[in-house]
């Protein structure tokens, strides 16, 4: 057992410690460049920020693996958090979570139907996708936002527990659930297979489209409930609440060394595309770096990645 | 030394290519004159493809001279041969399947009039003319490849050579999908083109046509060639002996129990009139311990049988029983948990995951994935545990469990391959090509292993292969098969290796399903 962890935890550092050099040293540098990084607050909001990116990164790392890719996930978050907030005082907590947990998992799901059984492109379905339950959510609450009233609902998604964040413990489990799956379950294994080589998968008795219906249903789930949290954290039911998170979702996965080719990454590695993404982002407000400024930033960073990627295989 | 005559065009001198130690090209001398129709014979591996890649610069030697019109020349790239004028007519044409027969001939010379756009009226007219006059066909330069059968497209395909000023073709088995009307127009194709001074390579498994086309034949075996003759200085049987040569008796000896001549007579595979749009009411039976070999050449269907049993192509109809039982098949999944598998010829794009651990690889059928977990959750030590056992089994040699499949040898590929359907304990297994691409001691390796799980498991076995003497070693019984269809049966027993290559290049059948 000891040896186990050992050899597991040396595997862990033979294949990804360069996404976690990378992300000690932009620590230090933040911690050099600015006094406020360093803080408490500051690093308790570092991690609140990352836990929300992290779920979502999970689900998308899952449709990547398959070799896909979800364009959805901002406007998925955006619809179920306006959902959501909008059913709170009509039905309560318990349903409307439940009502918005299913509602991203049927979107998810059938942005994978469409994708295998159609076979249209990943990027074009889940283009549309976007632009559809973007549509949607503005369409509900007509533009406005929505403020939480429930003391409950943030008393449960964004409390602290021993001065930590409580979203950063869901995100915890979640990455935990995603490893599990992923290195410890036949469903992982398959989902590998099909994303290595599809053919190959069918001919091995797996069903590759509907692993990959599961997938995007994995990665819907998941923005439903990073939805959830948000909404809770911020308090109000937005249509515009999940923007950006298509884009730092897919580069948390491709820093984390998941190739867009599929078949081939781990969570461990989008933990660490995650944390330096949060990290970053941080220190570019902490320093008043423009918004514009920061989507460059991001852009180019997904290219390294991908780049460095591309020179290891 | 080397004679250099004035009147050979192409002067391939003293060629060498080895792969990994091994020369599959072995010092060939391969001369072709001007105007010639030259024809390349030899068994599956004898090194002709190796050959003309190395003329169409598609593979560089790594020994020899290659001149051209008596200049050396050094072929680093196909866009080189093309300049020299010799253009590879590949089994698998590449072309442009989405633009216009037109746009196909001129690609990359395309006319331009006097402000630099593409003049497309010349185009189509002279692609039309041009096919007109070479191969007396009228055609309209605007259709779609994409709308063209393959006899047409080989037609571009030659008419695109003659387009980029091509003197000498290679046509690499161009018949292997062609009706018996459509080889004929090929063959006053070529023809033509020799009547207007071109010179022409042809690579072909049918001896027949051969002898039908050729001026001359240059015959190798083994990566050597053995002789060039004219064609009607040799007959059949003469040039059958020079591809097979004197056999020498196997390193292994393979071990054959006489108890399974009594027992290995129960039935465990009946195929019953199957057919789809590639094979044609397909009939046999495979008994326990029984190896049954589909022999064939190119384009006769061989893999598409497989395909149609393990449900990975569809079927229109036709009946499969197993050990007595109906089964039906309609996904590969139905036909793994039934106990028939297939394993795949291109290890690479059908078999293997590359980037994955070899130890799942081993593992990773849905049967296997099955019954080594619980509830979809899994304990590594116990896959770990399995896989090893095949890794020691099959005599995989490999650094690690963990290390990804695409850092192996191609033998050891094929092992963890063949390991990936061992591990579920199948009843029938397909073998599809199990000794391509694999070196000389992995084959024999293979060949006992094949043998084991005949003679000692009891396993039903089909092997499809265009080896014939791997057939020879291994098979019980030999299905003939010839486009699509089992044309006879044989015990092994009963033929030679010679008996068996003329009966699959030569036997012609009704062909009343073609239009």
């Amino acid at each position: 057992m000891k040896q186990d962890i050992k050899s597991i935890f040396t595997a862990i550092l033979r294949s990804y410690y360069n996404i976690y050099i990378v992300l000690f040293i932009i620590f230090i540098i933040g911690l050099f460049s600015h006094p406020v990084f360093g803080t408490t607050r500051n690093l308790i909001n570092i991690m609140r920020q990352i836990s929300v990116l992290l779920i979502v990164a999970v689900g998308q790392n899952f449709v990547i693996l398959s070799h896909g890719i979800d364009l959805s996930v901002s406007s998925i978050i955006s619809f179920i958090s306006v959902l959501v907030v909008s059913l709170l005082p009509v039905v309560g907590i318990p349903l409307s979570i439940l009502i918005g947990l299913a509602m991203g998992f049927v979107i998810g799901a059938i942005n994978g139907i469409i994708v295998t059984k159609f076979k249209i492109i990943p990027f074009l379905v889940t283009f549309c996708a976007l632009a559809i339950y973007q549509g949607l959510a503005l369409y509900i609450v007509q533009g406005k936002m929505k403020n939480v009233l429930d003391p409950n609902f943030l008393k449960y998604f964004s409390s602290y527990i021993f001065g930590i964040p409580i979203a950063v413990f869901y995100s915890l489990v979640i990455f935990a659930i995603g490893t599990l799956v992923l290195s410890r379950t036949t469903f992982g294994v398959k989902v590998y297979a099909v994303g290595g080589n599809e053919e190959a998968s069918r001919l091995s008795g797996i069903n590759p489209h509907l692993i990959k219906i599961l997938a995007y249903a994995i990665s819907g789930l998941l923005a439903a409930t990073a939805a959830i949290i948000l909404s809770s954290i911020l308090r109000i039911g937005h249509a515009r609440l999940g923007i950006g998170y298509e884009l730092d979702s897919i580069a948390a996965v491709c820093i984390g060394g998941t190739l867009l080719t599929g078949g081939e990454g781990s969570l461990i590695g989008v933990l660490g595309g995650a944390l330096i993404m949060g990290v970053l982002k941080n220190l570019f407000n902490l320093h008043g770096t423009s918004p514009y400024v920061q989507q460059v930033a991001t852009g180019v960073i997904i290219l390294v990645a991908v780049l460095i990627a591309k020179k290891k295989s | 030394m080397i004679e250099t005559g004035q009147n050979n065009y192409i002067e391939m001198q003293s060629v060498v290519k080895r792969y990994a130690g091994n020369a599959v090209v072995d010092h060939v001398d391969f001369f072709i004159k001007k105007g010639e129709i030259h024809c390349l014979v030899g068994e599956n591996g004898a090194g002709k493809s190796t050959l003309i890649k190395i003329l169409s610069g598609i593979v560089q030697p790594d020994e020899g001279k290659i001149f051209i019109g008596g200049k050396s020349v050094s072929i680093s790239h196909p866009s080189i041969a093309h300049r020299l004028g010799i253009s590879l007519i590949p089994q698998e044409l590449n072309l442009l399947n989405k633009l216009t027969i037109g746009e196909n001939v001129f690609l990359g010379v395309e006319p331009k009039n006097s402000i630099g756009l593409i003049n497309w009226e010349e185009i189509h007219r002279k692609t039309e003319n041009q096919i007109y006059q070479n191969f007396e066909v009228k055609i309209d330069s605007r259709a779609m490849i994409s709308d063209l059968s393959v006899s047409y497209r080989q037609l571009i395909m030659i008419a695109r050579a003659l387009q980029w000023g091509s003197k000498a073709l290679i046509l690499d088995e161009p018949t292997a999908r062609l009706s018996k009307e459509e080889i004929k127009r090929l063959f006053e194709v070529v023809r033509n083109f020799r009547e207007k001074g071109g010179t022409v390579i042809y690579i072909s498994h049918h001896l027949e046509e051969v002898q039908e086309i050729g001026d001359r034949v240059t015959i190798l075996r083994d990566g050597k060639k053995i002789i060039t003759e004219k064609i009607t200085n040799l007959d059949l049987d003469k040039i059958i002996e020079h591809m097979i040569g004197k056999k020498k008796g196997s390193k292994v000896s393979l071990t054959k129990t006489k108890e399974h001549e009594k027992i290995g007579k129960k039935k465990l595979l009946e195929i019953k009139g199957l057919l789809n749009k590639k094979v044609k009411n397909i009939d046999f039976n495979v008994s326990e311990g029984e190896v049954v070999a589909i022999a064939g050449v190119t384009g006769s269907g061989r893999s598409e049988i497989a395909r149609a049993i393990c449900g990975i192509d569809a079927c229109e109809k036709g009946e499969i029983r197993l050990m007595g039982k109906k089964v039906k098949i309609r996904k590969p999944a139905d036909a793994i948990k039934s106990g028939i598998i297939y394993v795949p010829e291109d290890r690479k794009s059908q078999g293997l995951f590359l980037k994955m651990p070899v130890f799942k690889n081993i593992l990773l059928n849905i049967k296997t994935l099955e019954n080594l977990s619980n509830l979809g959750f899994y304990i590594m030590k116990v896959f770990k545990s399995t896989a090893q056992k095949f890794v020691e089994l099959l005599n995989i040699s490999i650094p690690s469990l963990v290390i990804p499949c695409d850092s192996l040898s191609g033998g050891n590929q094929q092992k963890v391959l063949l390991g990936k359907w061992l591990t579920m304990n199948p009843t029938v297994i397909i073998l599809d090509e199990p000794t391509r691409g694999i070196d000389v001691g992995a084959k024999f390796e293979f060949y006992e292993i094949i043998n084991k799980l005949a003679k000692k498991q009891n396993k039903g076995i089909i092997l499809i292969s265009s080896e014939l003497p791997e057939i020879m070693k291994l098979a019980d019984k030999i299905l003939i098969l010839k486009k699509g269809r089992i044309v006879s049966t044989y015990l092994k027993k009963d033929l030679s290796e010679a008996e068996l290559l003329n009966l699959i290049t030569t036997i012609e059948v009704e062909d009343e399903t073609r239009h």
